[in-house]
């Protein structure tokens, strides 16, 4: 490996910038192929998101990668998850429309944002679907104790905003980095 | 990514490894079957040592055990909750759920 002047004086080598924004945009087959537990830490990293911040936004953006895909790609009912037999059911359903999927997209951008000493980090995913009622998500919460809409609730312990924006096919969190970033 | 069930004084340790989300419902499901339907055991005890990975499909699951065990009469608890999981769990508030050891 050749010797670079960075080797020889490290101080003096320039700190590479902080990327702020990372998008990915997930056609049919690529769906078929990432899943959720894979791409939210890879994102991250390209981010450089610091450690403390990355089990967090890992849940964050897993969670509504997995909502744009599951209801609003796949047009999976939640209500089906009430029971044992409807996961089942769900399960397999999910498994048969991905395998189907022809025309599809979920775009993910996350973006880095600061405000003085203050930095958030935005999380936009949208999908190709028609959208959904997003509005009944508020009145319809469901309990703390139901199989079912655990993961917004989640997303709100984490102290992240989320909003939707018509027809419901975008969702857009923003969570605070509660650790410096480094250098 | 799921193995043994291991019958003791009324408990059926059931120990799940690596991803805890929706994939694993199969397997989870395989698992809890026989220690639900067996009259010797009392409370399902899920070992969380080894879970790499734990998402809202995780805990959704976990809780539609609960509601499946208590109409069998028997019940659930949670052990060996670390680092990630851990996490996950308390900010979901989950040990008000579930109790956690």
């Amino acid at each position: 490996m050749p010797v670079t002047a960075a080797h020889l004086v490290p101080e003096c080598k320039a700190a590479a910038p902080v990327p702020a924004r990372v998008v990915a945009r997930l056609d049919a087959a690529a769906l078929k192929q990432v899943d959720a537990a894979v791409l939210a830490p890879r994102l991250l990293d390209l981010l450089q998101v610091p450690a403390g911040d990355r089990p967090a936004l890992c849940l964050i953006v897993a969670e509504l990668f997995n909502n744009a895909l599951e209801h609003g790609v796949l047009r999976l009912e939640s209500a089906l998850k009430r029971n044992g037999s409807g996961m089942s059911r769900y399960l397999e359903l999910r498994r048969q429309r991905l395998a189907r999927l022809r025309r599809a997209a979920v775009d993910v951008t996350l973006e880095r944002r600061t405000r003085g000493r203050r930095e958030w980090l935005r999380i936009r995913v949208r999908d190709s679907g028609a959208g959904f009622d997003f509005a009944r998500l508020a009145r319809d919460a469901a309990p703390a104790h139901a199989a079912h809409g655990r993961g917004l609730a989640l997303i709100g312990g984490l102290g992240a905003t989320l909003t939707y924006r018509r027809p419901g096919n975008e969702a857009v969190a923003r969570y605070e980095l509660k650790q410096a970033a480094a250098g | 990514m799921l193995n043994d069930v291991q019958a003791a004084t009324g408990k059926a340790r059931i120990a799940v490894n690596g991803r805890f989300d929706f994939s694993a419902h199969r397997d989870f499901k395989r698992l809890y079957d026989a220690p639900l339907r067996s009259g010797a055991v009392n409370e399902l005890e899920i070992d969380m040592a080894k879970v790499e990975y734990l998402d809202s499909s995780g805990l959704g699951m976990l809780l539609m055990l609960k509601e499946i065990a208590r109409s069998a009469n028997k019940t659930v608890a949670l052990t060996n909750c670390r680092g990630a999981t851990r996490l996950v769990l308390d900010i979901a508030n989950f040990g008000q759920l579930i109790p956690i050891r």
